[in-house]
């Protein structure tokens, strides 16, 4: 959507110049990322790439009633990333984005530190009864808490750094538990005890995502041969 | 350290949910369970699989999906036709999938 920006900001003047009767929150954003890839004559492969992402996000949040509410309370969350393969490009990470706004009481409490009592007092105009309620665990963990799904500990990833993973696990059944251990310790892991070795070893395999992760893994396996 | 459990994406597709375990599998593990769970008092897909000797690889996995809508016995044939071609049961189970609570027969061979 060409004009999306234009709309997003032409959303706002209206809102603004109208508004001098508004009484609320406004927040918005826009983001936009593009790539195109294209190979020279002198390629011997015909290459070209068009990539492109256009989002925009304009939240209008009324107060409950009059001048002197409280906006609403809002809560508004994204999350935009690529699980399928590839799970990197080039030496680095792809693009992850977790965002969200709050707004209202729902974020006068999600902001609470640890362990605080909130005691949510309602306007006049609210219907509502006094709430009060004590907090567990910071900001940061109450809202991932809302968040519906854990996190993945495995995710899909590339075929190329699949093989080069298997290719790490098939040498460890040939090691012993002292050169698995300096493995450990050379990619930047502590050293277990020598019946933990292995599996240990075989963990951080299974864990490592991203090439950066499987070339730290790939150069310490060097450093016993 | 015998067995080991992962999280798997709750929002992923069902294809993408057997490619990550069969990669996973493809590292020295092998599936014994796969359901929705909870952790960290978040909803999951948590999948526990044995530790197999480094190197050593169970034989192929499938997932299928049994629709839920579908009656007890009509969801035990098809279990039970899943079975077909030397293929074994190893777990039936709700798993998330694309965030939806679903039915998913897991088979080896």
């Amino acid at each position: 959507m060409k004009n999306l920006p234009a709309l997003i900001i032409a959303s706002f003047c209206v809102i603004m110049a109208g508004g001098c009767a508004y009484h609320g929150a406004v927040y918005s954003e826009y983001a936009q990322f593009a790539l195109d890839v294209r190979s020279t004559a002198e390629s011997s492969a015909p290459i070209k790439v068009d990539l492109g992402y256009d989002r925009g996000v304009l939240a209008y949040v009324p107060k409950l009633k009059g001048k002197t509410g409280e906006a609403c309370s809002v809560i508004s969350w994204q999350n935009i990333g690529s699980s399928p393969a590839p799970s990197s490009i080039g030496t680095k990470s792809v693009l992850n984005v977790d965002a969200g706004f709050i707004s209202g009481t729902a974020a006068n409490v999600a902001s609470a530190p640890r362990d605080a009592t909130v005691v949510v007092v309602v306007g006049p105009d609210a219907k509502a009864a006094r709430l009060e309620l004590k907090t567990i665990g910071g900001p940061g963990e109450r809202i991932a808490a809302a968040l519906p799904f854990a996190p993945a500990t495995v995710i899909v990833i590339a075929p190329e750094l699949q093989e080069r993973k298997v290719a790490l696990i098939q040498k460890i059944a040939a090691l012993d538990p002292t050169k698995v251990n300096k493995i450990l310790e050379a990619a930047g892991f502590p050293a277990v005890s020598s019946d933990k070795a292995k599996a240990a070893l075989q963990d951080r395999i299974l864990e490592a995502r991203t090439e950066d992760a499987v070339k730290k893994l790939e150069d310490a396996f060097k450093t016993v041969q | 350290m015998a067995t080991k459990l992962v999280t798997l994406n709750a929002n992923d597709s069902l294809g993408d949910l057997q490619t990550a375990i069969i990669q996973t599998e493809a590292l020295g593990f092998e599936l014994i369970t796969l359901s929705r769970g909870v952790v960290g008092g978040l909803q999951s897909n948590t999948a526990t699989f044995r530790r197999l000797t480094p190197g050593t690889q169970p034989g192929p996995l499938t997932l299928l999906e049994v629709a839920g809508t579908r009656p007890l016995p009509q969801q035990d044939v098809d279990v039970n036709t899943g079975e077909a071609g030397g293929k074994m049961l190893i777990s039936y189970s709700a798993v998330l999938v694309r965030g939806n609570e679903t039915n998913v027969a897991a088979y080896r061979g």
